[in-house]
């Protein structure tokens, strides 16, 4: 049956070429069996230390001189 | 300092000339990234080198016009740093190398532990090992899809295409993995919670 012109899109044509996999996911329930097992990122998040950060920047802007 | 705009908006800043954008960009997603590297990889200073150098690779290819932005800039970044692992660990194995384990000390010594108080350290510490043994006690190819999609907040498109398996495959290895992990956790009496 075509679509109405007046209907609301719930999912882009990109939705479904990109993520219909994870609708997948979702009914197998693995995104929520992780939720209850695993603690959530920011949980075990760990960050760089500033002066590796702060080489990163060097080295950055390093390479762009070079090049 | 935080900035506003999206990440595209940032990279498009940046190839503009403003040096400051990738900055913004980078310290925006660090977390995420490095979090992402250090659940493979053990020793602290390996993990500074490949976080910088991801997002050295990072740089080069939007200075060379190789980013196409799908909105996905996280994922492209963590399949970068996805890459410089198994590069490591390819490496590690052609030579034979055996590293010593300072996992425990370079994770106490991190930065995220040092801010918090002295109970949230204990509590932390404990999960952030528990975390670790858990999926260090799955396959390899199990424990990739887990940290990729519960850790990387990648879809199984993109997992599978990292990891050169199907669809289907990667769903399949997510099955077992959380099988595993279950059995793993009653077997040896983990659970896995910070307040």
């Amino acid at each position: 049956m075509p679509m109405k012109e007046t209907f609301t899109p719930l999912l882009t044509f990109n939705d479904l070429k990109a993520y219909s996999t994870d609708l997948f996911c979702d009914a197998y329930g693995f995104d929520i069996q992780l939720v209850a097992i695993l603690p959530p990122q920011e949980n075990v998040s760990d960050e760089p230390a500033d002066d590796v950060l702060a080489g990163l920047f060097e080295r950055i802007s390093h390479d762009a001189k070079v090049r | 300092m935080k900035s506003t705009k999206t990440d595209y908006e940032l990279i498009n800043s940046y190839i503009k000339g403003d040096n400051r954008s990738i900055e913004l960009l980078i310290l925006r997603h660090k977390s995420k990234v490095y979090s992402y590297i250090s659940l493979y990889i053990r020793s602290r200073d390996l993990a500074d080198d490949i976080f910088q150098d991801t997002f050295m690779k990072v740089v080069q290819s939007i200075r060379a016009g190789r980013y196409h932005d799908d909105g996905r800039f996280l994922s492209w970044v963590m399949r970068i740093a996805h890459n410089l692992i198994i590069d490591h660990f390819r490496r590690e194995k052609q030579l034979g190398l055996v590293l010593n384990d300072d996992y425990e000390s370079d994770l106490f010594n991190s930065k995220r532990l040092a801010d918090d108080n002295v109970e949230d350290v204990m509590v932390r510490r404990q999960v952030l090992r528990d975390v670790r043994r858990l999926i260090g006690e799955l396959p390899e190819d199990q424990r990739e899809v887990v940290i990729m999609r519960h850790y990387a907040g990648m879809s199984f498109k993109e997992i599978a295409d990292m990891t050169g398996v199907s669809i289907n495959t990667a769903l399949g290895r997510m099955r077992y993995a959380l099988i595993n992990m279950r059995k793993t956790m009653t077997e040896k009496n983990i659970t896995l919670s910070v307040n």
